[in-house]
């Protein structure tokens, strides 16, 4: 299966960056993906870990730029952009890029810009000289699918999709192309079918069946955004199954890619660069015009090109000049197109981060303080232990002895104790899940009890019910979520509020709310600047605990006697440092 | 330099006012603006081609929000939220696609001369033809030809409610909304946004996909700035702790006093009476001083079309709670008449159940 880009599927967005990015780098070539990233920020096109403008860059920027997200956001955009052939990589360094003249186009596309991007569509094939394509896929893949589809009664879903279009070797051997369309066929008659040749090119190519649905995720954000085909569902095998189902617009296209003759980088092979030159020059202007630009004023030079296409045998005399699907700057070498096609805007001034004094942004560590006290646990290589099923059920003491019992295998190893419990909890859901941190509270000695259905002041999940000194705890198990989020905080802040106004004297406002949840937050900064954000609009504090943390307190006690402060504890504030209690 | 190619463009000729035609009073009624002129004539508004196409495109001033400059706005421009409204380069005037077409006035309130009109079975529907005061001419439709005549208009008083609301009306509104919002997730927030800024605030939707900021709608008046969380299904429950994050975001990172912000849950529905959502709002007004508005895209339509100005106010005139779960009220005395639509009618005024 071809592996395509996948930035998401706000098409329109797409162009609005790119044309904002034209805009502010145009002047200042070649460009890196840092340079992308700081205009982006200029023009508060992005953001990172819920922050804007400076602090966003701020926040992603790190040594490990596979770590940034920032940059990594670029780097998504970059490859959807030569893709279209809007950019293009420098000869030196792949990560730089210049624009094209095609994509200079694009910027004056504000008013009318479907027709343009169909066209930058419609010109993508494989293989090409800028972006790679695992597999040795040759198919211009847009417009496949919608030969595909209006084979297909008009229609064609995502699953078919991925074994039909997206999987075919060659799009110009008929007999294969025929081969696709029978296989697609029996499989809609035939329950299971469709299945199994979906396993098969996953097991072929070595991916997931959630890979194979990215990798559709643009060509389905296509083919609904240019107005090419509508969601429909319709009854298969007794259940709905969603179609794209081609409209006027879709079988409009499909007669358009019928009437042009397709023309692919491999045809030009045996042609000077005097042939290819002419041809992509009537190519490129034919593609402006299907765009519905104006291009009257090439007439001589696509003329000069035809006249010497004649002479060379290379097409025939006709009335009129043919017409041609190929877009050079989407298949040729940039050193070839630009030897053709002008360049735009200016080269060799570099544009400041701030556009004036730049001063460096701090890099950002790819550890936190917090880390250092408290390292975030791996799975445990342990199996699942039996705690989870003797936990059906079971009393306090039995977790109790069953905590103690395991430390003990531990040969007191607290940290490996821990993880083999969080281990064990792994799959848990709240019906396990609350129950056990609310019985690790109790073994604590807070008087904590799982919320009871019905009772107006127990939103919270968990209610360490201590008046004037109750802790409600929002618990997150882990098949709700693994990492406990800005979600979680959320709901904390709301069990506060919630306490205090509808029982003031179970609680104050300085004792804190709980967030409770599997792992440590992934987001972690995002979190912690919530939960900064919370204190500091609301006076209310928020502690963020996860399952080891907790157990390593509970174990410490049990077996060392070391009583954590319980103080220090109704008080917490941001992500638990285990040391510190 | 190289020569970049410019899209084609229709030239359109241009419609002025004919001789002694000169504009007084723009009435609205039955869904079209009726313009008086000095002659005692009343005419309909027709299409004068405007370059800009303020009925399908904000300006970019249009869609900024002070307070809010580096918040990662969704740039569309379009005024439409559901691409109803296109202008292909062979047809003289924009045309409406009744199918797409939800009835929300948008593009009608928008037209400087009162061209479209608003209609249950037809939608929004673009009048382009010569009568009585509009007259085509031999040159084209420039901005400076189009400038000259919306001059005349933009300073005319206005009356009449471009629809009188009633049930079934409403309940074609809702029903399109509700069908569209599958092809079109973007739908609701996209509306809120424009009617935001119809009824006179700087509103900004966030971009789809940008999964880093959590506030959806931002906007701002010469009173507040605030944020607003669009749910229009079953989430309503998830609008209050959201509001909370995004106050809590405003204050603590971006310097806005707290009583200076305002917070509005919109959706298509009021929640149901039982739901703890209006609880939730009471106990946070009650805990830390906040009064979360909450306000449905119906009534929002019934601003817009009754052009109503309503700048949203950190006291909240739409704050409704356990204790009050309606905002017929307030939407009443903004109107300054009785509202006609049956109580509890999809839940757009108060509770359905």
């Amino acid at each position: 299966m071809l592996r395509l880009p996948n930035p998401g599927s706000d098409i329109s967005g797409f162009l609005r960056i790119f044309q904002f990015l034209y805009e502010e780098l145009k002047d200042y070539q070649p460009f890196s993906l840092d340079d992308m990233t700081h205009a982006l920020i200029r023009n508060n096109l992005a953001t990172s870990s819920g922050f804007m403008g400076d602090a966003a860059l701020e926040r992603s920027t790190r040594d490990d730029r596979s770590l940034d997200p920032l940059y990594n956001q670029s780097k998504a955009y970059s490859e959807l952009y030569r893709m279209l052939g809007w950019i293009h990589p420098q000869e030196n360094s792949k990560l730089t890029f210049s624009f094209t003249y095609l994509g200079a186009h694009a910027e004056e596309v504000r008013k009318n810009p479907k027709a343009f991007v169909e066209q930058c569509l419609l010109g993508f094939a494989v293989p090409n000289s800028l972006v790679e394509s695992k597999g040795d896929h040759q198919q211009r893949t847009f417009a496949c699918i919608l030969l595909a589809a209006a084979e297909l009664d008009g229609r064609i879903s995502r699953d078919e999709i991925i074994v039909g279009p997206m999987s075919l070797k060659n799009d110009r051997d008929d007999a294969g192309f025929r081969a696709m369309l029978a296989r697609i066929r029996r499989a809609r008659k035939k329950n299971g079918l469709l299945d199994a040749e979906l396993r098969e090119v996953a097991e072929d190519r070595g991916i997931t069946l959630t890979t194979m649905g990215n990798y559709t995720r643009l060509p389905m954000a296509v083919l609904n955004w240019t107005g090419w085909a509508k969601k429909e569902r319709h009854r298969q095998f007794g259940k709905p199954t969603e179609y794209r189902v081609l409209t006027e617009k879709g079988h409009d296209a499909v007669r358009q890619i019928k009437s042009l003759e397709d023309l692919r980088k491999a045809d030009l092979k045996p042609l000077d660069q005097i042939c290819i030159a002419s041809l992509s020059k009537i190519a490129f202007y034919q593609m402006l015009e299907r765009s519905g630009f104006d291009v009257t004023s090439s007439s001589k030079e696509t003329d000069k090109a035809y006249r010497l296409l004649i002479r060379r045998r290379i097409l025939s005399k006709q009335s009129k000049i043919p017409g041609i699907l190929f877009s050079p700057f989407q298949e040729l070498e940039p050193q070839t197109v630009s030897g053709i096609f002008p360049s735009v805007g200016a080269f060799g001034t570099r544009r400041k981060a701030d556009g004036e004094t730049s001063p460096s942004v701090p890099r950002q560590d790819s550890t936190s303080v917090a880390a250092e006290v408290f390292v975030p646990v791996a799975p445990s290589e342990y199996k699942a232990a039996s705690i989870a099923e003797s936990r059906k059920g079971p009393t306090r003491e039995g977790l109790s002895d069953t905590l103690m019992e395991i430390a003990s295998t531990h040969n007191g190893d607290l940290e490996k104790a821990a993880d083999h419990v969080v281990e064990s909890y792994r799959l848990s859901k709240k019906e396990e899940f609350y129950p056990l941190i609310a019985d690790l509270f109790c073994l604590l000695d807070f008087e904590a009890e799982v919320s009871r259905m019905g009772v107006n002041y127990q939103r919270a999940d968990v209610l360490i019910n201590q008046p004037p000194r109750s802790i409600p705890i929002e618990v997150k198990s882990p098949t709700e979520e693994l990492h406990i989020s800005v979600k979680a905080v959320r709901q904390a802040v709301e069990n506060k509020i919630i306490l205090i106004a509808r029982t003031p004297e179970a609680t104050t406002m300085d004792i804190t709310t709980l967030a409770v949840g599997f792992y440590l937050p992934n987001a972690r900064a995002e979190v912690e600047a919530l939960v900064n954000d919370v204190k500091n609009a609301y006076g209310i504090s928020v502690g963020v605990i996860d399952l080891h943390s907790l157990l390593l307190i509970v174990l410490a006690k049990l077996t060392r006697a070391r009583n954590p402060n319980l103080q220090k504890i109704e008080k917490l504030f941001g992500i638990i440092n285990v040391a510190d209690l | 330099m190289s020569q970049i190619y410019k899209q084609k463009t229709q030239s359109f000729q241009a419609k002025i006012l004919r001789e002694g035609f000169s504009p007084e009073r723009w009435e609205w009624n039955q869904g079209q603006a009726f313009i008086t002129f000095s002659n005692g004539e009343v005419v309909r508004g027709s299409c004068i081609r405007c370059p800009d196409v303020p009925c399908m495109e904000f300006r970019s001033d249009e869609l900024v929000v002070t307070g809010f400059e580096k918040f990662p706005a969704d740039r569309d421009h379009a005024v439409c939220p559901t691409e109803a409204i296109t202008w292909d380069t062979d047809k003289t005037s924009p045309v409406v696609d009744n199918q797409q077409c939800i009835r929300c006035g948008l593009c009608a309130t928008r037209c400087p001369v009162g061209a479209i009109s608003l209609s249950n079975e037809n939608g929004a529907e673009v009048f382009d033809e010569e009568n009585d005061a509009f007259c085509l001419v031999s040159y084209p439709a420039t901005f400076e030809v189009v400038e000259s005549i919306r001059n005349q208009f933009h300073i005319l008083p206005v009356g009449g409610s471009i629809v009188i609301e009633n049930d079934q009306f409403m309940e074609f509104v809702y029903q399109s909304i509700n069908t569209l919002l599958k092809s079109t997730p973007k739908l609701p927030q996209h509306l809120t946004r424009n009617l935001f800024i119809a009824v006179g605030n700087e509103a900004a939707m966030r971009r789809v996909g940008d999964v880093n900021v959590r506030m959806e709608v931002v906007f701002s008046n010469n009173q507040v700035c605030g944020t607003a969380e669009v749910e229009p299904g079953g989430g309503i429950l998830d609008a209050p702790r959201n509001l909370l994050d995004n106050v809590a975001v405003l204050v603590s990172r971006y310097g806005f006093a707290k009583d200076k912000t305002s917070s509005l849950a919109v959706t298509l529905s009021l929640p149901n009476r039982r739901t703890d959502y209006w609880n939730v709002v009471k106990d946070i007004k009650h805990t830390v001083d906040l009064k979360f508005g909450i306000i449905t895209i119906g009534a929002l339509l019934l601003l817009l079309w009754n052009r109503r100005t309503v700048l949203f106010t950190a006291a909240n005139q739409f704050y409704a709670d356990a204790d009050s779960q309606s905002i017929r009220k307030p939407m009443e005395a903004i109107l300054a008449r009785r509202i006609e639509l049956t109580l509890g009618f999809q839940g757009i005024l108060e509770c359905q159940k």
